[in-house]
């Protein structure tokens, strides 16, 4: 089961609801997706074991055998190329690596070479949380045994800084994680994957929402979370996965009712709803999970994770 | 010899487009013969490239010059690797201009004047 955690407007709190999901997983993949500035890391500390490199096949030309006829830059959709007598000259930030230049070429004269764009990381999150960095305040609810004894398998995507093109990495980070393929590398038992989404409705979101089983909606009840829960809910429909609400930031019933009406007419229940809280607020400013911030939170992400289920079932 | 001028419209009376990449069109200029060809640049509908695409159009042309108001980098590398010398346009028609042009008054522009996507600020507009 791959649920993706997407939002639309960015700071709703996508990555404190996905990782606190994760957290509650018996055992679990958790990926955070949100390449250009993946910060999930902070939250859930894992171990980094493995790193992989994501880079672009950009055209490699043969003056040997180029005829300088041109049929490359004229195919390539995003003028990465100019052929001038004699000369062809590559911007290499245009190119989105597809190939096309190479199949036109009608001698040969291009070969491929890697450009390097970014990183993929894999590790584990064997101790969850170290108890010192947790304030002495009763409040927290402390981590018990049953968390600190699970693995959960961690993998971000990071895009260098400067590059244009987010959703090959997205790509990378979700490599073989297609249900018709299994995810190979994992045991069969790591059977919920987490997905944390950029934020925005372009390219690189629905890169990290497509082939998910279900889509969470992290929105806040503002003008701005509900427009732009709208427009990711766009983007959910149009690639035909379920989908769900979840309001974060809530101060008062009345705040919701315009996510409510919305949700109604849309037909995508409400899953849960998390409080404006200065509890939580001051755990995300130390890089501390929400559920062991609030007392609730592991209760309602067993609440998210078991009506998600019934979700996909419908 | 043939120059290249940037356009608003399509035809000598019309105002310089400043911009290189999404200029609306090209009016191409024979100074011997005195023939003119309008290019339809479409500049403006391109979302990235947009000086590549517009310099590519003029190689192939085999124009020698171009008048206009601000080539950004990507742009200017094409254009000076194929020789297409770049001149800075003064006047706000496209006809004055090209009588500038051929009095020598025009300065030539052998460095990018605008940053990249500098064409696509709404102000153009």
């Amino acid at each position: 089961m791959i649920i993706t955690v997407a939002s639309g407007k960015g700071g709703t709190g996508k990555t404190i609801i996905a990782t606190s999901l994760a957290l509650c997983l018996e055992k679990g993949i958790f990926i955070d997706a949100d390449v250009e500035e993946p910060n999930a890391y902070i939250f859930l500390r894992p171990e980094i074991k493995e790193k992989k490199p994501v880079s672009l096949n950009v055209p490699l030309f043969n003056f040997e055998k180029c005829t300088y006829c041109g049929k490359c830059a004229d195919f390539c959709q995003f003028k990465a190329l100019a052929v001038i007598p004699g000369q062809v000259i590559f911007f290499a930030g245009l190119c989105h690596g597809c190939g096309g230049c190479r199949l036109v070429c009608d001698v040969g004269a291009i070969e491929e070479e890697k450009r390097l764009i970014g990183e993929v990381q894999t590790g584990q999150i064997n101790q969850l949380l170290d108890l010192d960095v947790l304030p002495p305040n009763k409040a927290f609810a402390r981590p018990k045994d049953s968390f600190t004894g699970q693995r959960l398998i961690f993998r971000q995507g990071k895009l260098n800084p400067g590059e244009a093109l987010a959703v090959p990495v997205v790509r990378a980070v979700k490599e073989d994680l297609t249900p018709k393929n299994g995810y190979p590398t994992v045991p069969a038992d790591r059977q919920v994957v987490i997905i944390d989404a950029p934020p925005g409705t372009s390219c690189p979101v629905v890169e990290a929402i497509s082939g998910s089983d279900y889509c969470l909606l992290v929105t806040e009840p503002t003008p701005f979370g509900l427009s732009d829960l709208k427009l990711a809910r766009e983007i959910v429909k149009e690639l035909k996965i379920p989908a769900g609400v979840v309001v974060n930031r809530v101060m008062a019933e009345d705040d919701l009712a315009e996510i409510k009406t919305y949700c109604q007419e849309e037909n995508i229940p409400i899953l849960a709803v998390f409080p404006f809280d200065r509890q939580i607020a001051y755990a995300y400013s130390k890089g501390i999970p929400l559920i062991y911030a609030y007392p609730e939170g592991k209760e309602k992400m067993q609440v998210i994770l078991k009506q998600i289920k019934k979700g996909i079932n419908r | 010899m043939k120059i290249a001028v940037t356009a608003r419209e399509k035809d000598l009376n019309s105002a310089i487009d400043p911009r290189f990449g999404r200029c609306f069109y090209f009016i191409l200029v024979d100074l011997k013969s005195k023939e003119t060809e309008i290019i339809d640049n479409l500049g403006e509908d391109v979302s990235g490239g947009a000086g590549i695409q517009a310099a590519q159009k003029l190689v192939k042309k085999n124009i020698e010059a171009v008048i206009t108001g601000s080539v950004g980098p990507n742009a200017m590398e094409i254009l000076q690797a194929a020789g297409i010398k770049v001149y800075q346009a003064v006047e706000s028609n496209v006809g004055e201009n090209l009588t500038k042009f051929q009095a020598g008054e025009l300065n030539l522009i052998t460095a990018p004047n605008a940053n990249k996507k500098a064409g696509l600020k709404s102000w153009w507009k």
